[in-house]
């Protein structure tokens, strides 16, 4: 027995041992390093959606630096993982490759969001933004008339979203938590809902190995691949018709992109949340999300708009508030905000797009969804999953 | 990691609790939102995995597991009347399933709103919110007029 408690102790001590260091931020070196800083903005856009964050993206096919497309209004979503096109915006010039099954049959995906789902083919690109690049990266094609029926396993999970004006922008920039976007889920079993492979005779759901899903763009670039900051200015209370920004490629890699004062919260490693505590209450079920446009908190909060932003939160006075997010690694943060009536803010400025105090219901009262209003005026960092930076390894937020 | 412990001991109590309790209600079986338990096993069939039966008195709840891992909870009243359905998993469940006749009112209420983010449908008959992000989703949907006595919506979960 004692013998034993010995070898289990020299095993505990082994493991600490295996545990420590960490950290290392993988600079630049005496190399020359690519420029990792790309404009972002709100604006209308082409669905006229209030805070949404755009960028634009170069999109080649694989190996090639001639036959390009800019394109531009491709919403950056730091909830989710992938580089995601609406057909109607691609060039058909570019021609890029279509990704097959083992049996030469075309990959198809259909990626849920919690509003909605989009259907389209996976190809494969290169992709430049900024100075960074994704070579040989697998790209949705959302709404490609060349895959026009969307099977019922696809479809039931909400409303489609395969038209720029039901998807709200020309494509996304997944850039979220995750190294893919369904992970070894996907590589194990054949999900619903998730990749299709699609013969002739119809499509019908497959697994797909981890390295042929959709990737983290960042992910693959061959430095500042640790993760991304959103830098947005602080705005009036009134709000904006346009705000610009800068979305900066890597956390501690270079002069310009580290962790300064910010605090690391770290997220659950499966589920990207982190929790908050607001007005007593704890919200479980809470994350940092540069691609849902309001603040979704709790349920029954406030009365509900009824004229432009239905649905929205219309509180009869501007609430001010204060919340604390805090990380799986205890660490926590305050964070203060304000929610206006969103009927009044948006018909006394009809042509603003960018708001930082207009929230929603999000169901239930475990959830706190920090969308885009949080990173006006903030300094917003994603790390992820698995990558080293000088804040400890990802996945985490810190602002 | 107690509490873990302990959770699960209770479940094997509950299940043990179900077990028997199917013998009476025939089989753990899942229906759609506002459907008799009756018409079930369609749910079962088509989303596969496994189905748990948990009993209270003011309820019944079939929890069924997909292949994802998507956990799909539906509260059954003592009439037998599916009254609300919850999910929590990394892939969205079948909603037009879960859902049954009124997907179609959650698509159509869900697809006017303008913004990107969780959905919060408040109709009379009514209530379906849907939330999470990529690997991660969480929602529920209920019929508030069709709560047993003593049941409030946080029960759905």
């Amino acid at each position: 027995m004692r013998v034993l408690l010995v070898v289990m102790l020299l095993g505990l001590a082994m493991l600490l041992g295996a545990c420590g260091g960490g950290g290392g931020g993988g600079g630049g070196g005496g190399t020359p390093t690519a420029a990792n800083v790309q404009p972002i903005s709100v604006n209308a856009g082409p669905a006229s959606i209030a805070n949404i964050l755009f960028v634009s993206v170069i999109v080649c096919p694989p190996g090639s630096s001639a036959n390009c497309q800019t394109i531009d209004h491709v919403q950056v979503d730091t909830g989710s993982t992938g580089l995601r096109l609406l057909a109607s915006v691609v060039s058909p010039s570019l021609s890029l490759p279509q990704q097959t099954d083992v049996n030469g049959n075309p990959l198809v995906e259909c990626v849920q969001f919690a509003d909605g789902f989009s259907w389209g083919p996976v190809k494969l690109a290169d992709m430049q933004v900024a100075g960074e690049q994704a070579n040989s990266l697998q790209v949705q094609i959302i709404g490609d008339p060349a895959f026009p029926t969307i099977p019922a396993s696809c479809s039931s999970s909400g409303p489609p979203e395969n038209t720029v004006p039901t998807f709200g922008a020309n494509g996304l920039l997944g850039i979220g938590l995750f190294l893919q976007d369904c992970g070894i889920a996907c590589a194990q079993e054949a999900i619903p809902g998730a990749y299709y492979s699609c013969p002739a005779s119809g499509c019908v759901p497959t697994a797909l190995a981890v390295a042929r899903q959709l990737q983290n763009p960042v992910g693959m670039f061959s430095v500042d691949n640790n993760g991304t900051i959103i830098e947005l200015p602080s705005i009036p209370a009134a709000g904006a018709a346009t705000v610009a920004g800068s979305l900066i490629f890597g956390i501690g890699t270079q002069p310009n992109n580290g962790l300064g004062s910010a605090k690391v919260l770290t997220t659950d490693p499966n589920t990207g949340y982190i929790a908050t505590l607001f007005d007593g209450q704890s919200y479980s079920t809470s994350y940092i999300d540069s691609g849902s446009s309001l603040f979704f908190l709790g349920e029954s909060l406030y009365p509900l708009c009824n004229r432009d932003a239905a649905g929205f939160y219309c509180p009869t006075t501007t609430q001010t508030l204060s919340a604390t997010l805090q990380g799986v690694n205890a660490i926590s943060s305050t964070a203060n905000f304000s929610i206006v009536n969103a009927d009044q803010a948006i018909a006394a400025n009809p042509s603003f797009y960018a708001f930082d105090d207009l929230a929603a219901p999000a169901g239930d009262r475990s959830t706190f969804a920090w969308g885009l209003p949080f990173f006006y005026g903030r300094d917003v960092y994603t790390a992820i999953e698995t990558r080293q930076t000088p804040g400890g390894m990802g996945p985490y937020f810190a602002f | 990691m107690n509490f873990d412990l302990r959770q699960s001991q209770w479940l094997k109590a509950l299940l043990a609790a179900g077990a028997l309790f199917a013998g009476v209600v025939a089989c753990p079986v899942q229906a759609a939102l506002g459907e008799p338990v009756a018409s079930v096993e369609t749910d079962r069939l088509q989303v596969g995995g496994t189905v748990r039966l948990l009993a209270s008195a003011a309820y019944t709840v079939h929890e069924l597991q997909a292949p994802s891992g998507t956990v799909v909870r539906e509260y059954v009243s003592p009439a037998g009347i599916v009254f609300g359905v919850a999910w929590q998993g990394p892939s969205m469940p079948d909603l037009r399933q879960v859902l049954g006749t009124y997907f179609d009112r959650y698509v159509q209420a869900a697809s006017k709103r303008n913004a990107r983010g969780p959905v919060a449908i408040e109709q009379p008959g009514l209530i379906v919110q849907s939330g999470g992000h990529m690997r991660a989703f969480v929602g529920r949907a209920y019929i508030p007029e069709a709560l047993p006595a003593g049941v409030t919506p946080d029960t759905i979960r």
